[in-house]
């Protein structure tokens, strides 16, 4: 986060995109589109595009590794070489590995791994082409991955984020918005009860800021939710006719 | 299983029964930060700045070290700051030997942020040679003894060893340690607050049990005028909307207490 | 009427399996095919793996002999154990049964028989209640069809033999992908009867 002074990011109550405050970018979401993994999604998010796939429950391995209590999450954040501008070298780095843990644990809250002993659930999602809010569009596609492989949960979860630009509270900031702006806060939440399984938060916000923020992180994370539900609905109900 | 898991496992039910009256089991109040403790320039020998912390049990140093090198491409006239954490085998058998697990790049990562969120360096005042030549200022967590919340701990004691961090001289295309040309440029001083949430209560400062057998933790990190710089939601549990905002309220109120105690 | 849910969907009637409760609430764990009638709501998830339970008549792969015993691959997640004093070659295919399942969902195997002479098939598990039909109605159809000798394992393996393998294959696999058409079973019974 730079706030640099010199971009202005609103003009009359528009953002340069020409969204209102509160709006969030389109997203189109497909589930079960790769034909290895037991449950994938490809989301397209502004444009974001992630592929999620899921493998498992399946044994647990190296094998120290096995919980007799329950399946082990094992979520794993990558970004391609090509999905930035400057090119980003292949593998796992901090900020990966960060994202991959706290993805993970929002995840970890909803699936039942306890049904799934000395297993693990494996989730990979890779960033294909990134444009702000990458690890929301990641951790939303895991969840329609993960229905879609028929791994029992008691709630999709959504993720999105909300932040500051030009001194006022916005959701679902873009490129030019997170490279400029003045606060970042990505949440996710069960969308049912609105709690908050991934929190976080950089930049500089006022407590009151904060509150708006979010409030406009779960009710943007609500409307993920709802293109969630009917991506899986419309797949399924269209195998079930018969097409 | 390791046997740490085991005697967790033996203290959750005493833990979780305490916790539903709201008590702890070292007896503090829920918003009690453990005693601290700090030695300043503990290692003044080699290090441009440093700090010994202790948060009860935990131990940590802050040391910071200035090096010299090209500017990050997307802001050629600021300063670089960068922030490690080492938890070595001999802080805890919780650690092993080998590259940053998770937990470790994790909590470098999120110490780094409030001190880079909050501005505490004046990174514009970093600069030797425009584009070419800045300060970089390494700050390392190197954890001695683990006894929960090293995100805290090692937050204050990075930002106590900035406070009196001596800019070396520079001449010629030289660093000269010996002599120094002033302090860092410093603009604030952001203090990290971290509540561990166990049976719904919610507890700050947690030490090693109360992490573990949380159900989640928040980490909330705010500036000297009471602004939010950073926060870091941890663990497999949820918080509710208005649960965050109660303890966005009282880490600025600690924030404000330690700052005025330590620092 | 069917329709899809989804993991954390209100459902409107009782329904037992593959839902939890919360306040009084009935809510979907999966993504699912839910029908309902006046005894309740069902859920039929779109994919499963086969969990093991008791009473299940499975067709398993020996991957592992061991002594005293048997490592059987039962197309699961959970690897079962054979208990025996027979020594079985690797990959030999046996129908069983499992007997008991511990805490960790590892399954006992026992009621044995080596199957010889034929081809195994797999397909999804979630998929087997209507390989086999309504008192048995499609697969009966199958066996008639295609004269062959067809056993049909909960965890989605089907071993089949004499008669036109290759047919009963693709049937299999036909019905497998158009599960959820209605009237299926006549479709497939017509279709095995006009091919000679």
């Amino acid at each position: 986060m730079s706030s640099n002074t010199d971009v202005q990011l609103i003009k009359n109550g528009k953002r340069l995109s020409g969204r209102k405050l509160e709006d969030l970018r389109e997203i189109k979401i497909q589930p079960g589109v790769l034909d290895n993994a037991d449950g994938s999604c490809y989301l397209e998010w502004g444009n974001n595009k992630v592929i999620a796939a899921v493998y498992g429950p399946k044994e647990a391995m190296p094998r120290h590794t096995q919980n007799p209590l329950k399946a082990v999450m094992n979520y794993k954040y990558n970004m391609a070489p090509f999905s930035v501008e400057d090119r980003k070298r292949p593998g796992p780095d901090r900020r990966s590995t960060e994202i991959s843990k706290i993805s993970g644990a929002a995840l970890s809250k909803v699936v039942l791994l306890e049904k799934f002993p000395n297993m693990q659930i494996d989730v990979f999602v890779d960033v294909l082409q990134a444009d702000a809010g990458t690890r929301c569009a990641a951790l939303s596609a895991a969840s329609v991955a993960l229905a879609d492989a028929g791994i029992p949960m008691t709630s999709l979860i959504a993720c999105c984020a909300a932040g500051k630009i030009d001194n006022k509270v916005v959701v679902d900031l873009d490129k030019p918005e997170d490279n400029h702006g003045q606060a970042d806060v990505p949440m996710a939440v069960i969308p049912r009860t609105e709690e908050i399984v991934l929190l976080q938060m950089d930049g500089h916000l006022t407590a009151d800021e904060f509150k708006t923020a979010m409030r406009m992180a779960i009710d943007g994370s609500k409307k993920v939710n709802e293109i969630q539900i009917q991506a899986l609905k419309e797949k399924y109900q269209g195998e079930l006719n018969g097409d | 299983m390791e046997t740490s898991e085991v005697l967790l496992a033996l203290q959750k039910p005493r833990l979780y029964e305490l916790a539903a009256a709201g008590a702890r089991i070292d007896g503090r109040k829920p918003d009690e930060y453990r005693q601290i403790t700090i030695d300043e320039n503990f290692i003044a020998f080699t290090a441009e700045g440093s700090c010994r912390l202790r948060m009860g049990n935990t131990d940590l140093i802050a040391g910071v070290k200035l090096t010299t090198g090209t500017p990050f491409p997307d802001t050629p006239e600021e300063g670089v700051l960068m922030t490690g954490a080492e938890l070595p085998p001999l802080a805890s058998s919780e650690f092993s030997f080998g590259p940053p697990s998770p937990f470790a790049i994790e909590t470098a990562r999120v110490i780094d942020r409030g001190i880079r969120e909050s501005k505490m360096l004046d990174v514009k005042k970093l600069v030797i040679e425009p584009k070419e030549s800045v300060w970089i200022v390494n700050i390392d967590i190197q954890a001695l003894n683990y006894d929960g919340n090293l995100i805290d701990a090692g937050q204050l004691a990075a930002v106590k060893a900035l406070l009196s961090t001596k800019i070396p001289k520079y001449e010629d295309g030289k660093i000269i340690r010996e002599e120094s040309s002033g302090n860092l440029p410093t603009q604030d001083k952001p203090i990290s607050t971290t509540f561990a949430q166990v049976n719904k209560h919610n507890f700050l400062d947690p030490k090693f049990e109360e992490e573990r057998l949380a159900d989640a933790l928040l980490t909330i990190q705010s500036t000297e005028k009471g602004a939010l710089c950073a926060m870091q939601k941890q663990g497999t549990g949820s918080f509710m909307p208005k649960e965050v905002e109660g303890l966005v309220e009282e880490s600025i109120k600690k924030g404000k207490e330690i700052r005025k105690k330590f620092l | 009427m069917k329709t899809i849910v989804v993991p954390g969907e209100k459902l409107s009637s009782e329904t037992r399996f593959n839902t939890y409760k919360d306040n009084g609430e009935t809510f979907s764990l999966v993504c699912g095919v839910f029908s309902e009638n006046d005894k309740g709501g069902k859920i039929v998830p779109i994919k499963e793996k086969y969990i093991p339970k008791i009473d299940d008549q499975i067709i398993g792969v020996v991957s592992e002999p061991k002594y005293g015993g048997a490592v059987i691959d039962i197309n699961s997640p959970y690897s079962a154990f054979l208990p025996t004093k027979r020594e079985y070659k690797h990959y030999e295919i046996i129908s069983a049964s499992v007997m008991e399942v511990d805490e960790t969902n590892n399954p006992k195997l026992g009621y044995e028989k080596l199957l010889t002479g034929g081809e195994v098939i797999s397909v999804a598990p979630e998929k087997i209640p209507r390989i086999i039909g309504k008192n048995n109605s499609m697969i009966d159809a199958i066996r008639n069809g295609t004269g062959c000798m067809i056993m049909v394992g909960r965890n989605g393996r089907i071993f089949i033999a004499n008669g036109d393998i290759e047919k009963a294959k693709q049937t299999i696999k036909r019905v497998e992908k158009e599960a959820h058409k209605s009237g299926l079973t006549d479709e497939i019974t017509k279709f095995l009867g006009e091919k000679q």
